[in-house]
This record gives structure tokens, sequence and C-alpha cells, in this order.
């Protein structure tokens, strides 16, 4: 059941209806079934995996959370001396059970992510199949990183395990994310919340905006972009560069799609999900460009991973020796250098575990470690050849610059059917290499009818238009200001635009591209 | 509380109300533009009209029958009103329609009149698959009332809720608004007069005349496969009967008429027809396989087929006649079973000829090819088979003289298109040729 069928809208409908029928103390428990619901109708059989993950995560921080507070109430009347050599101990024995819950759980990821890669591009084994759990990658950094904030005391861990099973299922957000911090998501999910008109409206427009993006350009870029790749033998560098950009639009545009359903499917409840992107291709630097692009994603990694390695001792002991041997600002280097690596490798895994996902990420985190190690060099050679920061061309170069590196260059990588075909399609380019391909031809063949490669193209030039809105700070409460006679027309113009020109036979959806990590 | 405040504020409640009213209108008006321009004139569009136009003059409906294209295709309610003394007669087949569309379309039939007696049809498609492609069910529904509507919608399009949007439906139709638009205004100025398309017409009340006819002894030997009865097909036959019971209405089950092809073609059609004979019997029904009639051999030839599986215009007229006066006996409840032949043997007994033929050819790569032939035929006839290739389609030279070696390694010229055709009779030579054409 994804987002973008009407069989899920139903199910939604029937969700919103029943959650504010029930009493305000009890309305977390609809969503909790509403979630195992959805679950259960997407993979089933993944049901004992995500429980099990839920089980032991909760468990795990319990016990953690536990000894906290018996070592707080045994330390009371301790000498200070004992009290510190009893939290110590404690810490010690914590430490053993988050390490071991952490390799379980970190441990599963990695071998379902693995085996499906080995499975798929070495042994072809008859019969055997790797099954990967919906939402995996999501579900299981939200239980890392709670386990990880228990311990590091930010917060106590929830008594109540169904309470935590609804933050871990949350049927919004299990598939593409946002990955939510239990301390800010938690407030909103189990706050007992009055039923409002506008919030029901405002849920309803944005899914409806999500669901417009979804069909009507995400779905109709993928159909052009495949025509493309898929017979990328005979492609010259305008198409291939032409296929690149269409694929950079349809990922994004695909994430972004289904991170407004999230939200709007949230903000229904009035439950609010954190968000996810922020006109990422409006970018001026690399490092912007992952502060707007799957935010959550971001601050994970910053918080349970940039910053654990950044004071972990083999980097301090590193830094210090740089430090000795080369100065202050090597010593500083070398811990932003260590995290940078790591963050970069683990976030090209999490994406996906083939070569091209490793080097996507070397490409990225490369990338912004040259740009830390060149900062100073950067300033200088702005001030000799006087460029002034505010300036218009300055910003529209720096944005161009931004998407070639991050949404041409690497999108190239990872939508090649295998690096040896990427560098083959990057020489195409490089050298200028000509086909009898056009990008006419390429339309045509991609079986697209007229009609929706024109909806596709209005339905750019509108999200184009929308995110210069939002970046210029004027679209927040834009259409909610205007006369209802124009917002209706603004959506009759967007439900009559899915209706006839959306894809899809018996239901008119494809699913999400995000679902796969 | 500011909630609370605001549900009993008036002028909330009126700009809140209206700004949905307005989207739900705006909506529904957009939709009618777009069914208008897109919807394209069809036979559901001259079904409803007939219906529309019953059901003003208040006259009754006495007999309707439901089953899929061999149903519309074989029975002219006009014969059967004048042969059977009836006010009105409904042909309530729609294209591939199964079981579960006959229910509805039945149970919406029943209660726009009150017919006295129902003619279900049990044939191969709606007896092999249960619930029916999405475009045949769309004819139903858009043939149904209100309520009846949504019980469909549960039934079937549960997982199609966009085709019952006109404008997602027809969206395809973008291209032909122009014609749509002028289709539809011809036919309110013609009074729905029928009009031709690839000699295919709707003639009155649910029938749909063609004039086609295949050329005698071209008939293309097709497997059909086995027949197996969908549980789908016996769950709405079960609730087809109920509900001719339950409103006194008498059933009859026919097997519509086919091809003799079509015959030969399917493996186990007796099974079948004992089936069907044997769930009628348990249920108090009549039950008459149309194929058994005694003597379609002779009235009803392959030219009085309009392809493999339906009966032409005039074969039509000559089935109906046949059913109409063994219906009469029926529902004078006059013995009926001289009329039909008793099983499939009986039925093929009659057949001297060969029936269907066919020709396979299997390429190798030195420009020759295996040549496989064969036909449907009794056993007491031996096929004797010629082989004719064309390289224009107009005139045919013999590339395997007349044998009873029905495998044969054939030369082909480099020519990349051309027409094969096979013949085949009986040795004895008493019997009339078959043949098939076949393009590569």
């Amino acid at each position: 059941m994804i987002f973008s069928s009407f069989k899920f809208l139903f199910f939604l409908a029937i969700v919103v209806l029943i959650y504010y029928i029930v009493p305000k103390k009890y309305r977390w428990t609809v969503l909790l079934l509403g979630s195992m619901y959805f679950y259960y109708c997407s993979k089933a059989v993944f049901i004992p995996f995500v429980g099990g993950v839920s089980v032991f995560s909760y468990l795990t921080a319990r016990i953690i959370s536990l000894k906290y507070e018996k070592i707080d109430l045994e330390s009371f009347n301790l000498e200070k001396d004992e009290a510190k050599e009893l939290r110590a101990k404690g810490s010690a024995f914590c430490k053993r059970i988050l390490i071991l819950a952490l390799i379980i759980i970190l441990g599963l990821l990695v071998y379902t992510k693995i085996a499906k890669y080995v499975v798929n591009s070495f042994a072809h084994i008859e019969g055997f199949n790797v099954i990967v759990p919906l939402g995996i990658s999501y579900f299981t950094f939200s239980t890392v990183g709670y386990m990880l904030d228990v311990y590091w005391k930010r917060y106590k861990a929830e008594k109540n395990f169904f309470k935590y099973l609804l933050y871990v299922i949350y049927f919004p957000h299990i598939t593409q994310g946002p990955i939510p911090r239990y301390d800010k998501l938690s407030e909103s999910l189990f706050a007992e919340h009055a039923f409002s008109y506008e919030k029901i409206c405002e849920g309803c427009s944005r899914i409806l905006w999500g669901f417009f993006k979804k069909q009507i350009i995400a779905d109709v870029a993928g159909i052009v972009v495949e025509s493309v790749f898929g017979s990328w033998e005979t492609q010259n560098y305008i198409t291939i560069l032409f296929g690149t950009f269409m694929y950079a639009i349809q990922v994004y545009v695909d994430f972004a799609a289904c991170m407004d359903m999230a939200l709007g499917i949230s903000h229904m409840f009035g439950v609010d999900l954190e968000e996810n992107f922020r006109q990422p291709y409006f970018s001026r630097s690399v490092e912007e460009f992952w502060r707007r692009w799957h935010i959550t994603l971001g601050k994970w990694f910053k918080d349970y991973l940039c910053m654990p390695v950044s004071v972990c001792k083999p980097v301090k002991n590193l830094s210090k020796k740089m430090r000795k041997k080369y100065g202050n600002t090597a010593g500083k280097n070398t811990v932003t250098i260590s995290a940078l690596i790591a963050v970069w490798i683990c976030t090209g895994l999490w994406h996906g575990t083939g070569l091209n996902y490793v080097l996507w990420g070397c490409w990225q985190g490369g990338i912004i470690i040259f740009s830390t190690l060149m900062e100073k060099n950067y300033s200088k050679a702005k001030k000799f050849l006087r460029i002034n920061e505010d300036a218009i061309w300055w910003k529209g170069f720096q944005m161009i610059r931004t998407f070639i590196l991050c949404g041409i260059i690497p999108r190239l990588l990872t939508r090649a059917a295998s690096v040896s075909v990427a560098v083959i399609l990057f020489g195409r380019v490089l050298t200028l290499h000509g086909s009898s391909e056009t990008v006419v031809g390429i339309l045509n063949n991609s079986g697209v009818n007229c009609g929706r490669l024109i909806a596709m193209l209005i339905g750019i030039l509108a999200l184009f238009t929308v995110s210069v809105l939002k970046e210029i700070k004027i679209w927040d409460g834009l259409i909610r200001r205007c006369p209802f006679i124009i917002r209706n027309v603004v959506y009759v113009i967007l439900i009559y635009t899915i209706i006839m020109f959306a894809g899809g036979d018996s239901d008119i959806t494809s699913g999400f591209m995000y679902a796969n990590f | 509380m500011i909630y609370l405040r605001r549900l009993v504020d008036k002028k909330y409640i009126i700009y809140r109300v209206t700004a949905l009213v307005s989207l739900i209108l705006m909506l529904v008006c957009v939709e009618g533009v777009f069914t208008y321009f897109l919807e394209p004139v069809s036979y559901a569009t001259y079904f409803n009209h007939d219906i529309r136009n019953i059901e003003g003059s208040g006259e009754e409906v006495e007999m309707v029958f439901v089953g899929p294209s061999r149903t519309y295709r074989s029975y002219i309610p006009e014969v059967f009103e004048e042969e059977m003394g009836f006010e009105n007669v409904i042909n309530g087949g729609s294209a591939a329609q199964r079981m579960i569309g006959s229910y509805f379309e039945l149970k919406d039939l029943t209660e726009r009149f009150h017919p006295k007696y129902a003619i279900l049809s049990a044939t191969s498609a709606g007896i092999r698959h249960g619930v029916g492609d999405l475009q045949a069910n769309l004819i139903i529904y858009d043939r149904l009332k209100y309520i009846n509507r949504i019980q469909y919608i549960f039934a079937y399009f549960k997982d199609y809720p966009a085709y019952l949007l006109n404008s997602y439906r027809y969206r395809n139709e973008i291209g032909n608004i122009d014609e749509n638009v002028k289709d539809r205004k011809l036919l309110e100025e013609e009074d729905y007069a029928p009009r031709t398309y690839l000699e295919d017409y709707y003639l009155d009340k649910g029938f749909v005349y063609n004039s086609k006819s295949v050329p005698d002894g071209n008939m293309e030997m097709l497997n059909r496969g086995r027949l197996e009865i969908d549980p789908v097909y016996e769950k709405y036959m079960d609730k087809c009967i109920k509900l001719c019971k339950d409103k006194g209405i008498q059933v009859i089950i026919l097997t519509d008429p086919t091809s003799m092809m079509s015959i030969y073609g399917t493996d186990g059609y007796q099974e079948i027809t004992d089936y069907i004979g044997d769930y009628a019997k348990k249920n108090g029904v009549i039950y008459h396989n149309v194929n058994y009639l005694k003597d379609r051999e002779e009235f009803l030839p392959d030219s009085l087929m309009l392809d493999d599986n339906h009966v032409n215009g005039e074969g039509a007229k000559i089935i109906s006649k046949k059913m109409a006066e063994v219906l009469k006996k029926d529902l004078a409840q006059e013995n009926t079973d001289d009329y039909f032949y008793e099983n499939e043997d009986e039925v093929k007994k009659q057949v001297n000829r060969i029936v269907a033929v066919s020709g396979e050819l299997k390429f190798n790569d030195d420009k020759t090819a295996k040549l496989k032939m064969n036909c449907y035929r009794n056993d007491d006839i031996t096929p004797m088979y010629q082989a004719e290739i064309s390289y224009d389609g107009e005139s045919y030279e013999i590339l395997v003289p007349w044998t009873a070696d029905r495998k044969q390694k054939v030369n082909l010229t480099e020519e990349e298109h051309f027409y094969l055709k096979i013949r085949a009779k009986g040795q004895n030579d008493n019997i009339g040729e078959a043949y098939q054409i076949y393009q590569y």
C-alpha cells in the first residue's frame, strides 16, 4: 500500500475519521492500529522483523534507563569517589548492552543490504531471494537514534511499549522517512489533538501537491530516463546529459513528493513531522545542498555518527599527532575530515551497497573535504577577483555549479547500470561523443504521449515557480490567504491534471524510489 | 476552545461550507464537461436510450437475455416478440459479459421491469473467467441505476476506482473531442437511427447485427483449451437463480451458438455441458445447448458465422426463430428434447467435412522451414493437405502439392513477407475443401 494509491487514500480517510471520533486520550492508539494495518497490508511477512527490532530496542533502552535510575538512587548516599566508581561501572554495563544491541540491529540492516547486493549482482540462485523489510533503513535509524539518545541521557526511555512501537512504525514516516528524533516526535505524536478543519484542509492540499508532483513530473521523468539509460549504448553526450538532468528531476521530485504526502498525512492528525527538503537545487555549495536535501538523514548522521567519530579516542589521538607535526589547523582538519569520511561512506552505503554508491559517497564527501581544506584559498581568490558575494550572477553561478556537482555528476554514477557503464557515459560527455540519437527521438521512444510530456513540462515550471516563491519566503500561507474561489480553481486544476495525465491502469500509481533504500 | 468558538461562529461556518460546496460543484462541473467532450457514442448509448424509451412508455418487458457477445449477437428481440407474442424482449448481453455482470444486469432489468422469463447464458468465456475484464464490466456499470451501481462498485471496482470517473476512463479520447460531440449531436438529430461501423450496427433492444461472414471453409483451427468452471461464475449463477426465484421469474439457461470449430477445439466440451445440465436440473431450471440443435450443420453453416465464435446477423435470424419455437414449447411445458442431439458425439457425427485447418511454420537457419499442417475433422475422414505460397497476397503458387503427410520440409525464398494458404480435403474427395491463410 503506497501513498499514491487509491487504496491508501481510502485507508487514510477511514483512519482520520476514526481518529477524530475516538476520545483524545486514546487517539494515538488509532494511529498505532492504523500503522500496524498499513504495515500488514504493505508486507505482512516483515511484521516479525519490525516487531523484533522494536521489542529489542525498547528493552535495550529500558534496561539502560533503569540502570541509570538505579545508579542515581544508589549513588545518592555514597561518597563522591564511590559514586563515581558506581557510575563508571554502570556506564560500562550500559555501553556493553548498547553495543550488543547496535551490532544486532545495524547488523541486520547491513546483512539485508549486502545480501541483497550479493544476490542481485553475483549469485543468481534459483528460488533464493533476499527479502528486505519495508522501511528498514528508516526504522533502523530511528531505533538506533533512540537507543543512543537514552544512553547519552538526552531523555529517558519510554515506558509504554506501544507508544514506542507507534514511534517506530508510524505509517506516514515508516516507508521513506523523515527520520525523527523520539523526543521531538513524541511531543506531537502523543499530544491530545483537537479536530481542526484547517489542518485537514492543509494536509489534504499538501497531499494533493505531492500526488501531483509524483504522478505528473516524477513518473513521466522516470519513463524518459529509462529510455535513455535503458539503451545507453546508442546515446550521445547531449542525450546522456538530458537523461541525467531528467533523472536529477525525477529523484528530487519523487522524494519531495513522498515527503509532501507524508507530512500532509501526518498534519491531518495534528502531528507535525520534520521537513526533509528545503529547495536543495537552490543551494550555493555542496555542504548547503546536504543541509537542504534529506535534512533528517543529514541530521541523524551529524548527531549519531559525526559527533561520536569527532570525539572518539583514535581520532583524538590522530588529531594530536597531526597538530604536533603540522600545526593547529591540521589537527582541527584531521577531526573534521575523519568525521566526514565516516559520514559519507555511510551515507553512500545507506543509499545502496554497490560500488557506484560507495563512489557516490566518496564524490560528495570528497568535494566537501576539498572545499573545507581550500576555504581560506577561496576567500583569498574571491577577494582578489573582487567578487561580490551578494551579486545575483554570482549566486546563480554557485547554484548552477552546485547543481552540476550534486545533481548531475553523481546522478549519472548511480543511474548507470554499473560503474563501468558510468565511466563510458562520462567519457562520452567529456569527448562530446556524437550519435544519431536526439532528444526528440528519446521522447518518442519513451512511449509517453505528447499530453503527458506537456503536462510534465508545465508541472516542472509550476514546481520551479513555487520553489522560487518559497526561497524568497512569500509562498508560506499564500494559497491559504487567497480567496477560496482561486484556491478551489487551483485544486481543481491539480486534481484534473492528475486524472487526465497520470499513468497506470488499475491504480494511477507507481512506487516511490526512496522506499527502496 | 478557539475551535469551539469557531464552531458557533456563523460567519466562519458559512465561509467554510461555501468554500467546500463550491469546490465540490466545480469538480462536478468539470467532470460533466469532460464527460460531454470525451465520452464516445457506443452501443451502451443506444441500449440506454431503448431502455429509457420502454420505461417511459410504461410498456412491460416479458423476457430478458443476459450474457456475453454471443448472446447479444445471437438473439433478436423482435423475432422473440413476434414468435412468442410478447410486448418487449430485451437482449441485455454485452461484450465479454461475465456472470458477475450478468447478475447486476439482470438485477437492474428486473427492478426496472417485471419480466416473466430470464435467459441466462452459459458460454465458454464466462465459465472460464470469473470476473472478466475492466472494459467489459464498465459497459455493465454504465447501464445500471444508482443503487445497483454502488453495489457493483463494491463487487468489482474496488481496485479500479479511477475508472468510475469519465474523465479518467475516456482520457485517451482527447484527440476525438470533435468527433464525439458531432456523433452525439447526429445521434439526437437522427433519433438514434442505427449507424454501421465495420459491418456492425446496433439494431434494437440490445441486439447487434453484423453482415460479415466467414467464407465457406475458411475457419482457422484454434485450440481453446480445457473448460473449467470458475468459482465466481458459479457464485453469481446461484445469485441469478435466487434473484429470479425470489421475483417469480422463470429461468432458462442457454449455451449460445458458436462455430463448429469451437466445439472441436474445446477440450471437455461435453463435460461442461453435462455439468450445466446437472446444475440446471438441481435448480429446477431448463437448460439447452443451442449448438446441439438438430440439423445445425444444415441451417447454420460457417458462412453464417461472422468469426470463429459468433453468428452473424443472418445466422442470428435463424437461431432466434429456432429458439423462439423451442422456448415457446418449453414455456408451455412441452417436451423439447426432440429438438436437440443428446451429446457432442451425436453433433459431431453429422459433420462430414473438414471443420478447420491450421499450418505452423518453424524456420530453420538455411532458408528452409518445417511445415506442420493439421485440421479438425471426424476420425473417419482421412485428410490431404496442400500448401500454397504468395508474395503479394493475390497470386498463389503451390509450395507443397496434395499429400497425406502433414509434416513437410519447405524451401522459402528470401522474401521477408509472404502469405501461406493451407488447404485440406478428405481423401475420398466427396467433401469440400477447407483452407486457411497465414501471413508471415
